[in-house]
């Protein structure tokens, strides 16, 4: 299970950067003023990677295991039993 | 008097000196990004209300996958938003000395570039739709022309009596131009009688 979500994970974030990328170039392409067209993509850029490099860490954090594992854990509620 | 000397498009001409450039109203723009506007509030809400509502939730192992959720949809809200601003800021009508430059941005893989000289320019009218608009001052800009083509539009540009009167003025230089240019050419055929015909 781990191993399919890492995949999608994987292909998910490679759609992502080529989306960021594919942003950058539009906008230093067809700027009418190159000196804006930096301004802005750095802005994007830098709170793009910011973002998709914290999101990867995060990603890594998540215990998939324990959270898509067959026995879950409940909370143990006193039998009917053992309460008479 | 704003300076376009560093404005720069496809097919700009070496001596074309640049006149206005303008886009859509930031209003227009505000309107295009308010889904996503309201949708980083809502996470920002999240991430100050959760915490209170649900106190245990940042110690617990959920608390990486909650950080998770947010920070992906952060990430795509912020794509989401720079994808809005280009298909609104990248609509753009520049008026140079020679020609009015319509470069319309469909969407990030659809782009549409279309030009009309002066002389061809036959009516200018500016149209004021709508309360906030009319607050604002901001509205279309239709150019009728003497071609096939169909009406040219500014849409939703700042100040679009002034636009129109720009696009007016030059018109009237750009057909004087156009008849003195063309009289040169008639001029310069020969009549009739000048005409030798050697045997």
């Amino acid at each position: 299970m781990t191993t399919i979500i890492h995949l999608f994970y994987l292909i998910l974030l490679l759609g992502i950067s080529v989306v960021g990328v594919y942003i950058c170039y539009h906008i230093l392409r067809y700027s009418l003023s190159k000196k804006n067209a930096l301004a802005v993509v750095s802005v994007f850029a830098g709170v793009f990677l910011f973002l998709l490099l914290t999101n990867a860490v995060i990603f890594s954090q998540v215990d998939w295991n324990k959270l898509f594992s067959t026995t879950a854990t409940f909370p143990s509620f006193p039998s009917v039993s053992s309460r008479y | 008097m704003s300076d376009f000397s560093g404005i720069r498009f496809q097919g700009k001409h070496d001596e074309e000196q640049v006149l206005a450039v303008y886009h859509r109203h930031w209003f227009d723009l505000f309107t295009h990004l308010f889904l996503s506007v309201f949708l980083s509030v809502l996470l920002l809400g999240g991430f100050i209300i959760i915490p209170i509502l649900f106190p245990g939730i940042i110690g617990s192992p959920n608390a990486a996958i909650f950080f998770f959720l947010e920070n992906s949809f952060l990430l795509f809200l912020w794509i989401t938003l720079f994808l809005i601003w280009i298909d609104v800021y990248f609509d753009v009508w520049i008026i140079t000395d020679e020609r009015i430059v319509n470069i319309e941005q469909k969407d990030l893989f659809t782009r549409r570039v279309s030009e009309l000289r002066f002389h061809t320019v036959q009516d200018v009218t500016s149209e004021v739709n709508g309360f906030i608009p009319s607050i604002l001052d901001y509205g279309d800009v239709l150019v009728q022309t003497a071609g096939e083509s169909p009406r040219f539009i500014f849409r939703n540009v700042p100040n679009p009596i002034g636009v129109k009167d720009l696009i007016m003025k030059l018109a009237e230089r750009g057909r004087a131009r156009h008849e003195a240019a063309s009289d040169a050419d008639v001029s310069e055929i020969p009549s009739k009688g000048n005409l030798s015909i050697s045997r």
